[in-house]
Order: structure tokens, then C-alpha cells, then sequence
């Protein structure tokens, strides 16, 4: 998509949330008028704002703040680092949760909001005051992980093809927003999100497909427990991208 | 104004509502809510200045106690795309957060950190800390002199002429190591090739983790290097005479080159590895 469209696409849930003036909304109907690619993306998005109305009014099933944010206040950092260990317990919203909280489409933007909240604590809560600090693939900074280092007790837990298990909770818990904000996100953004997990899953079922094969192959093990700990990485990036987009 | 100054702006095709803003040391400068092209400079000025090109929408510089923001003239975020250009002192810290951004810095030497969700990075002549994540654009880096932290989830990653310890990412695109002369590598890709070319430092560490592609490494004849080779779907290829010290499991094993002063790992599930001379 080239960044004219993106230019307009970005507008398409002002449009639909009647918050564009009528100049701009002109506009943008103008723009339809002419643009094949960009109906499409249109059409998507309405598509995304009928099946919520299909789901009907209702509130969100919790209020995940709270949690969040006590999870935040808790002591969640060990000698300045990052404790990826904390989980919190998010609560158990189903994936389309989010869906259910209005079938308006002025509810778009109200659920980015807290969306994005949620979205916000899990950031910190896994990464600290901030998304930039080293995370457990890519290893401390300025240092090289030795295999030693990296595959004691998780290497065990992978064995069986499940995540280790001290990711299994964050990466439950991540997948469980990032499910939530689908609906609330624009669709190029869905996009590029689904492709690249798309990536991590492939390597993630080649890794335990071939473990299951060979299960006493440590280099498995290792790789496997590499690829989930890039999925966590990868899902903590995507989160951020939905504050970005809320 | 006069008409010089008019004639100026107008063959440089800037708008006249740029902003300055006096820097002072600590400062930060934040770009968030930006998106279209930006191209970020160090001056040695000690002011930050920002110039919007005609055909963009306007933006302006607002501080807020020790972080100079980068915002939208009108105040309203994501409403049309940006192309400005920033200058900045050399030693300012800079962050940038975006949905969509291409965007280039060069000639700083204060920390960098860039995370978008989609455009291309450029960074040129930077002496500071660089972190960078994508998740779909392209990313190169090139005459780094700090640590630099690199991470696209859908494109390809280009290091070139890089001193401080390298750090690289790419879920889906390849990545290429050039000219590298940190003492600490590490490097993961989970669906592309990657491609180191540089020198091994004594007691350095150097590790090479791909899922589906190849890996070629090419480092000096005389490097001192104990090396562990593990593939699991794959052939391994070595320009370097390869003495097998110990099998550690079917296709893993360690070797030693020189007196084994450095630590080379690679590692990868389904693709060639390629140990060459560097010429």
C-alpha cells in the first residue's frame, strides 16, 4: 500500500466515528470514489464494525486496569531489571470480549482506549518502564548467551513441545490483548501483525514437529525454547503497536 | 524577512513556520505521532530545529522540562503525513515512536531508539547506542561506533562498518553483516539468510541462530576461534580446515581454529552453513 493510501486509511475510523467535519468527511467520500484499494479497505473495516453490532450492547466483561495496574505497582523490578517472570493475572475475558462492549461505531475508538490501557500495562508490567530494555532472546546487551546459560530448566519444560514455563503465562496473557484489540485495530495493521506472528508459529511447529520426532535432541529443545522466547518478544512489540494505533 | 531569506525558503521548499528551540545538555528530543519522512541530522549548534517541506503537514517543537517534542502544529495527531527534516546536536538523545515513518539519522553521537510499527530506517555516522524495532520496514545501519540493537520483524537488517556490539533481528527478511568489528555478535533470524563479513576479536563472542536459511561466515584466516556448529536439517561447508574435537549430538559439533581465543556459535535448524576465509 503506498503512503497515499495509507494517508487516507488512517483517516477511515475517524470517518466511521462521525468525528471528521463534514469537509473532511467529503473528502474522504471523494477519495472512495476514485480509489479501488482503499473501498476495500473500507469495506473490511465496516465489515469489523458489523459483526460488533451483531454482538450487541454490553459492557466489557471486567475492567482490566485493575489489575494491571496493582500488577504494576507490585514490586516488579529486581536490581533495576525487568522481572519477565511477573505475570499478571489478566482476567479471563474471552478473545472477542472486547466485541461485546458496543455495538455503536463510536464505540471504536472508546475500546482502543482501554485497549490500549491494557495494552500499556502488560508493556510495562513485561518490559519495565520502558519497551527498550534487553529482553531474554536477544541476551544482555553487549554479551553472547552460551547455550549453558540459556537452556537449563526451560530446555526440560519444551521437551514436551509446550512453552516454558516461565513464558507460558505472559504469552497467554499477551495473546489474550492482542485478540481482544483485532477487532479494534485497522486492518493494515492486522495485517502486518498476523503475517509476522504468521512466522514465529511456522517456526514454532517446525521446531515441535520435528522434536516430536527426535525428542532427546537437545539442539530441538534449544531452539524450540529459542523460538517461543522470540515470541514473547514479538508479542510485546505487538502490543505496543496497538498504543500506537489506539 | 527579507527577500533573500524568502527566496530561500522558497528554493528549498520550506515552509517559514520552522521552529528552534535551544537545547541544553540532558535534553531529549521525542518523536511520537509522526508519521511520513523524517530525516534527522546532528549540527554543532546547541538548538534543535525542525523545517516541514510545503506538500506535509506542519509540525513544530514543544518542551516539556527536559524532552523537546516533536508535535503536530495544530496540535491534532495522525492526521496527514509529516515530511520534515530535523537538526539536532550532535549529542542530543533522541526516541521516536511511530505507526509509519521512514525515517534517517545521521551524525549524532547521543543514544538513538526507534520503534515503528512499518517504514525503513536509515542510520548513518552515529557514536551513541542505537536500538531499532520494526515490525515491517527495512533497517540499515551503517559507520556505527556504539552498541547497536536491531530488530525487524518483516524486512531485512543492514549493518556495515560496525564497532560496538551488534545485536540483530529479522523475523522475515535477511540479514546482512558487513565490515563488523565488535567484539560481541549475536544474531537470530527466523526465515532468511544471513551473511557475516568482519574480524573476530581475541575473547570475543560471536553466535549466529537461524530457523530456515542460510548462514555464511566469513572471518579472517588467522582467526583464533573455538567454533560449535549445530544444524539439524543441513550441510556445513568450511574453507578453513575443520578438525572435529567432539560430537555433542548428530550433526553438532565443536572445532577449533587457531588456539580458540574467541567463541563462534551457529546454530541452525533447516539450511547451509557456510564457513569461508574472508579475502
Amino acid at each position: 500500500m503506498t503512503r497515499e493510501h495509507r494517508e487516507w486509511t488512517d483517516r477511515f475510523s475517524e470517518y466511521l466515528d462521525g468525528t471528521l467535519d463534514a469537509h473532511e468527511a467529503g473528502r474522504v467520500e471523494a477519495h472512495l470514489g476514485e480509489c479501488g484499494a482503499c473501498r476495500e479497505v473500507m469495506a473490511g473495516l465496516r465489515e469489523v464494525v458489523a459483526r460488533a453490532a451483531e454482538l450487541g450492547e454490553a459492557e466489557p466483561p471486567r475492567d482490566l486496569w485493575p489489575g494491571i495496574a496493582s500488577a504494576i505497582r507490585g514490586p516488579a523490578r529486581d536490581g533495576g531489571r525487568p522481572t519477565q517472570a511477573s505475570v499478571i493475572a489478566l482476567p479471563t475475558a474471552h478473545a472477542d470480549g472486547v466485541a461485546r462492549r458496543s455495538s455503536r461505531v463510536d464505540g471504536l475508538l472508546a475500546r482502543r482506549s482501554w485497549l490500549a490501557a491494557a495494552a500499556a500495562g502488560l508493556v510495562a508490567l513485561s518490559v519495565g518502564s520502558t519497551w527498550w530494555v534487553a529482553t531474554s532472546t536477544l541476551g544482555p546487551p553487549g554479551g553472547v548467551a552460551s547455550p549453558a546459560a540459556s537452556s537449563a530448566d526451560p530446555v526440560v519444560a519444551v521437551q514436551s513441545g509446550a512453552p516454558p514455563a516461565d513464558l507460558a503465562g505472559e504469552l497467554a496473557a499477551l495473546e489474550e490483548v492482542l485478540a481482544a484489540a483485532r477487532g479494534a485495530l485497522d486492518p493494515n495493521t492486522v495485517r502486518v501483525l498476523e503475517r509476522n506472528l504468521g512466522v514465529i508459529e511456522q517456526a514454532i511447529a517446525d521446531s515441535r514437529e520435528a522434536l516430536a520426532l527426535d525428542p532427546g535432541n537437545a539442539f530441538l529443545a534449544q531452539h524450540l525454547e529459542r523460538m517461543y522466547r522470540r515470541k514473547l518478544v514479538y508479542l510485546q512489540d505487538a502490543v505496543r503497536v496497538v498504543q500506537w494505533s489506539g | 524577512m527579507t527577500l533573500l531569506t524568502v527566496a530561500a525558503l522558497m528554493l528549498g521548499g520550506l515552509q517559514a513556520a520552522d521552529t528552534v528551540v535551544q537545547a541544553r545538555r540532558g535534553d531529549r528530543v521525542v518523536i511520537e505521532q509522526i508519521q511520513g519522512d523524517l530525516s534527522i541530522s546532528g549540527w554543532d549548534r546547541d538548538e534543535i530545529e525542525v523545517r516541514t517541506s510545503s506538500g506535509g503537514e506542519a509540525v513544530t517543537l514543544r518542551r516539556s522540562g527536559a524532552e523537546v517534542h516533536v508535535v503536530h502544529a495544530d496540535g491534532r495527531p495522525r492526521r496527514r503525513f509529516v515530511d520534515a527534516t530535523l537538526r539536532v546536536p550532535r549529542w542530543v538523545d533522541i526516541e521516536v515512536g511511530s505507526r509509519s515513518l521512514d525515517l534517517s539519522v545521521s551524525g549524532i553521537t547521543g543514544a538513538l531508539r526507534v520503534g515503528s510499527l512499518e517504514g525503513d530506517v536509515r542510520i548513518g555516522d552515529v557514536g551513541g547506542a542505537v536500538e531499532v524495532r520494526t515490525m515491517r520496514g527495512e533497517i540499515q545501519v551503517t559507520d556505527a561506533r556504539g552498541p547497536v540493537r536491531v530488530s525487524s520483524q518483516g524486512d531485512d537488517v543492514t549493518l556495515r562498518r560496525i564497532s560496538g556490539p551488534v545485536e540483530a533481528h529479522s523475523g522475515d527478511g535477511d540479514v546482512v553483516l558487513d565490515d563488523i568489528r565488535a567484539t560481541t555478535v549475536r544474531v537470530e533470524a527466523q526465515d532468511g539468510d544471513v551473511t557475516f563479513s568482519g574480524t573476530i576479536a581475541r575473547g570475543g563472542e560471536y553466535a549466529f541462530f537461524l530457523h530456515d536459511g542460510d548462514a555464511t561466515i566469513a572471518i579472517p584466516a588467522s582467526t583464533s576461534a573455538r567454533v560449535s556448529v549445530s544444524t539439524f536439517d543441513g550441510e556445513f561447508e568450511s574453507d578453513f580446515t575443520v578438525r572435529v574435537d567432539r560430537f555433542t549430538a548428530g550433526r553438532a559439533f565443536d572445532f577449533e581454529l587457531g588456539s580458540g581465543d574467541a567463541r563462534i556459535q551457529i546454530e541452525v535448524f533447516d539450511g547451509e552453513i557456510r564457513l569461508l576465509q574472508r579475502r
